[in-house]
């Protein structure tokens, strides 16, 4: 009995410190973690706030001077916002858009340049209609009175169109999509995709607005870079944001 | 028998002096961790304010966006200071742009001292609705 005792306060001792030491090293190990959670909260809830400035920011400078451009602003610290790609610089304006020739042609959608000192080049357009029928196809574009496509395709297509500029200030107006058949009560969207590869989408039918879309990513560099991008719709007749979301691709 | 019982004996010293030399980092560790779960608590609490804070600001009226110091925010034993300055613009311009940031400390801290629990900044301009 005296011999198995021996050393019996040593390993129990060791057993109980082991145990210590591992349940304390668990514990810090969940508590580094949940401050961890905790300061990457921070930095998503800061960086959303960010993007608003630089959405926010861009209309002000519409509002201000008719025409905003792209720039990266470090409001304080590590905390910044960029704004804009040629997308962005799309003003779509669908007010005036009605269907002729038997509703097989949408005329009269229009868009223009609010930026400062650039063109914008459209090179791609996709136009989807719903409901969507099989054999229902788009057979022309025409830009500023000219051919800028034909052929056939369905809805949802992605057309390499002969690339269109829209100078500073301009508008390109008597634009036309003509269809195999009747669009009447379908609805018409156009993703315009530009030549820095950025994109503007917009109802174009029915419609009745005049609208830019901004894209903003608000941005926290603390050693590692936080990135969170908003899009807003900033309808300028109204001066209202008609629509707001998040996005993720980030600029 | 007798060498058994002195093996018992320098057998509980050594357990004395290992227990002291382990027990002091241990109890550090152990101090730092309710330290930290109370932070924590407080921290998530202060970014749920901020988030709240950050949200009225932007649905104030333009004119009644203005720098406030709010102790014991919502009933909540926090502090919250939103400061706005003009960022574009003045408060006679057309068109302005104010700077708004909102930064939310445990309530009665020594805020020239302590940094805030939360902050965010943003700007909100003038003549423009949802």
């Amino acid at each position: 009995m005296a011999n198995t005792n021996k050393g019996i306060a040593l390993i129990t001792l060791a057993i109980i410190i082991a145990f210590v030491a591992i349940s304390s090293l668990g514990i810090a190990s969940f508590v580094f973690n949940r401050l961890q959670v905790s300061a990457v909260n921070l930095s998503q809830i800061r960086t959303i706030y960010l993007a608003q400035a630089g959405i926010y920011r861009a209309i002000y400078d519409y509002r201000n001077e008719g025409a905003w451009q792209e720039m990266e602003v470090n409001i304080s610290g590590i905390q910044y916002f960029r704004i804009g790609e040629n997308g962005s610089f799309a003003l779509v304006d669908t007010r005036e858009d009605d269907l002729i020739g038997n509703n097989t042609m949408l005329r009269n959608w229009k868009v223009g340049n609010v930026h400062k000192a650039n063109p914008i080049t459209i090179t791609h357009i996709t136009v989807s209609w719903s409901p969507n029928i099989s054999s229902e196809r788009i057979e022309k574009i025409r830009i500023n009175n000219k051919t800028k496509w034909t052929g056939s395709e369905t809805s949802g297509t992605q057309i390499d169109i002969t690339d269109t500029t829209i100078n500073v200030g301009d508008e390109i107006d008597n634009n036309r999509f003509e269809f195999n058949s009747d669009m009447s009560g379908k609805t018409i969207t156009a993703i315009f995709r530009f030549s820095d590869n950025s994109a503007r989408s917009a109802v174009l039918y029915p419609a009745n607005r005049k609208e830019f879309s901004i894209k903003s990513t608000g941005k926290i560099q603390d050693g590692q870079t936080w990135k969170r991008t908003l899009e807003a719709t900033y309808d300028v007749v109204n001066s209202k944001i008609t629509s707001w979301k998040e996005t993720f691709n980030h600029l | 028998m007798r060498i058994e019982k002195g093996v018992t004996l320098i057998e509980l010293v050594i357990t004395i002096v290992v227990v002291s030399i382990i027990a002091i980092p241990i109890g550090r560790v152990i101090g730092q961790q309710v330290i930290a779960i109370v932070d924590s608590r407080d921290y998530v609490i202060a970014q749920n304010l901020l988030r709240f804070e950050m949200e009225k600001a932007r649905n104030l009226s333009y004119s009644n966006i203005i720098t406030q110091n709010l102790t014991n925010y919502e009933g909540y034993p926090y502090d919250v200071n939103r400061t706005v300055s003009y960022e574009l613009g003045s408060a006679g311009s057309a068109e302005s742009v104010k700077r708004v940031e909102v930064k939310v400390y445990l309530a009665g801290a020594d805020q020239s001292s302590t940094g805030p629990l939360a902050s965010a900044v943003t700007y909100i301009a003038k003549n423009v609705s949802f």
